[in-house]
């Protein structure tokens, strides 16, 4: 065989193993091929954790994977709107500024680090210094300290009575104290540890977060091998992924792209009223002609929120019934009724006000991709006012630049923005107190009520102090009262026990794959 | 030698100064403390957290600690992570560098070719490919191609996974992306050079001496017709790179183009800042490895 010959025959197989090599590069499987039937889950949201800390966190997206590893005290039961027990067991009030918790026995961190009540104290207090930044200390800002006083036995101290300390608690999630002093916030946020139903394998940078069933859960078994928490940050392409079998969950999804959803047999829409309810602040602390009563009031007949959920959204999201709360909120007053549509007595009451409708010049601001369609709705209820001969002028911001002038007060009168809290009317009707950040309202006499609320400990008593929190905001108007917003998610056929949650919260247990 | 140094030294202030313009514009945009708060929070506690975090004190004066900070090697931590911002977008680097690089490869392996193949065979249907290259990589929106290349190859034909990292099959549809419009224009470039190239007496005289076609081509034509499209390919890794922003958010690709377009929404200044520190140190790096590229393949190119 000549040597040309050869090196022919070596050029021909060398190609050749190329070929195959680029061959399998190209359809090699990914990690993201499914596991076996139950094995595996796969879900994709719009934001990748920001942190593993989940006490240094509010975005739900973050809390979803997080509370996977780290639980906290207690759960807040939606249908009941009952406290449940978690890693506390019971509580009470053992005196008007103490409770006392018992914690849950025999738990253990993934790492062998045992959970007991002076781990609990040493995580409320983690919260309440102010050094750590947590966000949720705003929750606890009525809570003193914590200390434990037996094994599994804690007791918190309040600055005065603070009914509502349970529910601030199921915000408080438990991390391992010998464990994050060890290693620190750094060592912490690569590997996470916690006594969750799942603990962290690994996570990339960006992409995804992988978690493996705890096999020592103290609770219920989870049911699913391996959950994996993709951050996919177009609704769109999340849309894509669900359909190519990439992922069986998506959240965030929005109205017009449901058909693309609900068009595939194997996939459904799971959607509820989700706790954010949308608003027109109107500025009531700064003169001009929204510091007239008659005025915000008849602004909100001038809207008409039905067309809006209509057509704007589609149908997914819910009139608010003349009242900064929705059902799903304990302390939602039924009979306050809404505000109908009725532009002939907005058009009347303006009169009346000495405000005629074409004398009205507003400034209106409103941000851009931060909720459904929020530019959209913007435009809608500016078109609507001007149709009554009110003069609107718009202005639509990204949320960062939007959120950076609100708090600082920089905007008005009129501002379209939505909120959540934790479902209690005393955070939820908290939020219009005289000083907060997201407030353009000031009344004594409101501050007045929810102090006393505050202090009150007895259930009837704190919901009839409400309900006329819950009038004054009514009568007074210093929101036009929209739609409440509806949470909505893209689920596979192949996944059973999903529960949509009104707080967007991921909740696996019970839920399986196959 | 001396000429590396100047470069050096130049690059150092170009960093500086893209460095000040951009800590400006980002800083005039507003705090970003209404971000991090829950909606429970008190203005006093808006005050506090910007006391906490330095946006209570004047511009200038936070210029000075940003700078101070940044020549002790320390960039400033992530508000939202609260982890050193520049490990973050370092981090990332890599990702952005596989689909820069798959782009930088188009340019070589596709363009280059093509656009000598169109000149040479002027009027011919491979022409008329390489001009409608040239025109539909210039013209058509990143976004758009983004979207519809996901749609045909992800999901319809699921060629090509629709999201993410992890392989060259992850790379391939941000890569043709992001790659797209560079190709288009170096496809040009190096059309119109090769044709000012191509009629030129030493090629004449060349081609009457009996030498080969591929030659002329290749040994002749090529090292001065390539000239050109060397600066410019040099210049678009600047766009590349920055062009990674929109690519990889349509590809939810983990890259340093994600990461800065959330720090950007998120107000996180002191990753924005790391990021336009990494972007323009390579590309002072590419801009320098490319002029002395320069100088081998031309020797009428000489840096004192």
């Amino acid at each position: 065989m000549t040597m040309h010959r050869l090196q022919r025959m070596g050029t021909a197989v060398a190609t050749r193993v190329l070929l195959v090599a680029l061959a399998c590069a190209l359809t090699a499987t990914t990690a993201r091929s499914a596991g076996a039937p139950g094995g595996a889950l796969r879900i994709a949201q719009g934001i990748y954790p920001e942190t593993f800390n989940a006490e240094r966190s509010t975005v739900q997206d973050t809390l979803n994977v997080d509370s996977q590893i780290n639980e906290p005290l207690m759960n807040f039961n939606y249908k009941t709107h009952e406290i449940m027990p978690n890693l506390a067991t019971s509580w009470k009030l053992t005196s008007p500024t103490t409770w006392t918790i018992e914690v849950r026995q025999g738990v253990m961190f993934t790492n062998g680090e045992a959970f007991n009540a002076e781990v609990a104290a040493w995580n409320v207090n983690w919260v309440l210094d102010p050094a750590n930044k947590a966000p949720i200390s705003t929750d606890l800002a009525l809570a003193q300290s914590a200390k434990a006083t037996g094994p599994y036995t804690l007791e918190v101290t309040t600055k005065q009575a603070f009914p509502n300390l349970p529910l601030a608690l199921t915000r408080v999630f438990v991390l391992p104290q010998k464990y994050y002093e060890s290693v620190g916030a750094d060592g912490f946020a690569k590997h996470p540890v916690g006594t969750g139903p799942y603990e962290f394998v690994n996570a990339t940078n960006g992409q995804d977060v992988v978690l493996r069933a705890n096999p020592n859960y103290w609770g219920r078994a989870p049911q699913i091998g391996t959950v994996t928490f993709y951050s996919i940050t177009q609704t769109v392409q999340r849309v894509n992924a669900l359909k190519t079998g990439e992922v069986e969950i998506v959240n965030h999804l929005t109205p017009d792209l449901l058909q693309l959803v609900t068009s595939q047999p194997t996939l459904t829409v799971s959607a509820i009223p989700s706790l954010r309810l949308m608003f027109v602040i109107l500025d009531t602390t700064k003169p001009g002609p929204l510091q007239n009563n008659k005025v915000r009031l008849a602004l909100n007949y001038a809207v008409d929120k039905q067309a809006i959920v209509r057509d704007l959204l589609r149908g997914y999201g819910k009139p608010l019934q003349g009242q900064p709360l929705s059902p799903e909120y304990f302390g939602f007053d039924q009979t306050i009724s809404a505000f109908p549509y009725d532009p002939a007595r907005a058009k009347q009451m303006l009169a009346e006000a000495g405000s005629p409708a074409s004398s009205l010049h507003l400034e209106f601001y409103a941000p851009q991709g931060r909720y459904t369609s929020d530019a959209e709705v913007a435009k809608a209820i500016a078109g609507q006012l001007q149709s009554l001969g009110i003069q609107v002028d718009l202005h639509v911001f990204d949320w960062g630049t939007f959120i950076g002038q609100f708090v600082q007060k920089k905007l008005g009168p009129m501002i379209f923005i939505g909120y959540s809290t934790q479902p209690d009317a005393d955070i939820a009707l908290g939020v219009e107190r005289c000083g907060q950040a997201y407030s353009y309202f000031c009344s004594t006499d409101y501050d007045a009520l929810l102090n006393r609320a505050d202090r009150t400990l007895d259930t009837p008593g704190r919901l009839a102090l409400y309900k006329q929190a819950a009038l004054i905001m009514h009568n007074t108007a210093p929101y036009i009262y929209l739609y409440q917003e509806y949470t909505i998610w893209g689920v596979s056929k192949r996944v059973q026990g999903f529960t949509t949650l009104p707080d967007e919260r991921v909740d696996l247990s019970g839920v399986s794959v196959h | 030698m001396a000429f590396v140094l100047r470069r050096l030294m130049q690059a150092a202030l170009t960093v500086f100064a893209t460095l000040t313009v951009v800590f400006a514009l980002v800083h005039v945009s507003g705090n970003p403390v209404g971000l991090y708060l829950p909606v429970t929070a008190s203005s006093e506690q808006v005050r506090t957290m910007e006391h906490l975090l330095g946006f209570d004190r004047p511009l200038y004066v936070q210029y000075a600690a940003y700078v101070w900070s940044a020549a002790h090697g320390d960039l400033g931590a992530s508000f939202s992570q609260s982890l050193p911002a520049l490990p973050l977008v370092l981090d990332r680097l890599p990702n952005t560098l596989y689909v820069t690089l798959f782009a930088l490869g188009m340019m070589i392996v596709v363009a280059i070719p093509l656009g000598i193949a169109s000149a040479t065979r002027s009027g011919s249907p491979l022409d008329f490919l390489g001009s409608g290259v040239a025109v539909f990589g210039q013209s058509v929106p990143v976004f758009w191609l983004g979207l519809v290349l996901v749609l045909v190859f992800g999901v319809n034909l699921k060629w090509f996974p629709t999201f993410g990292s992890g392989g060259l099959r992850h790379v391939v549809l941000p890569g043709v992306t992001l790659g797209t419009y560079s190709m288009g224009v170096i496809t040009r470039l190096v059309r119109s050079s090769m044709l000012d190239t191509y009629h030129s007496d030493y090629l004449r005289t060349a081609r009457a001496k009996g030498l080969p076609q591929a030659r002329v081509i290749l040994k002749h034509a090529l090292p001065n017709a390539i000239l050109p499209a060397l600066t410019m390919i040099g210049l678009q890794v600047a766009y590349l790179l920055s062009g990674a922003i929109v690519t990889e958010q349509v590809f939810s690709y983990p890259g340093m183009g994600q990461l800065v377009l959330q720090a950007i929404n998120a107000r996180d200044f002191n990753v924005v800042q790391s990021f336009v520190m990494v972007v323009a140190a390579v590309t002072v790096l590419v801009n320098t490895t490319t002029d002395i590229t320069y100088s081998r393949i031309d020797p009428r190119m000489t840096y004192g």
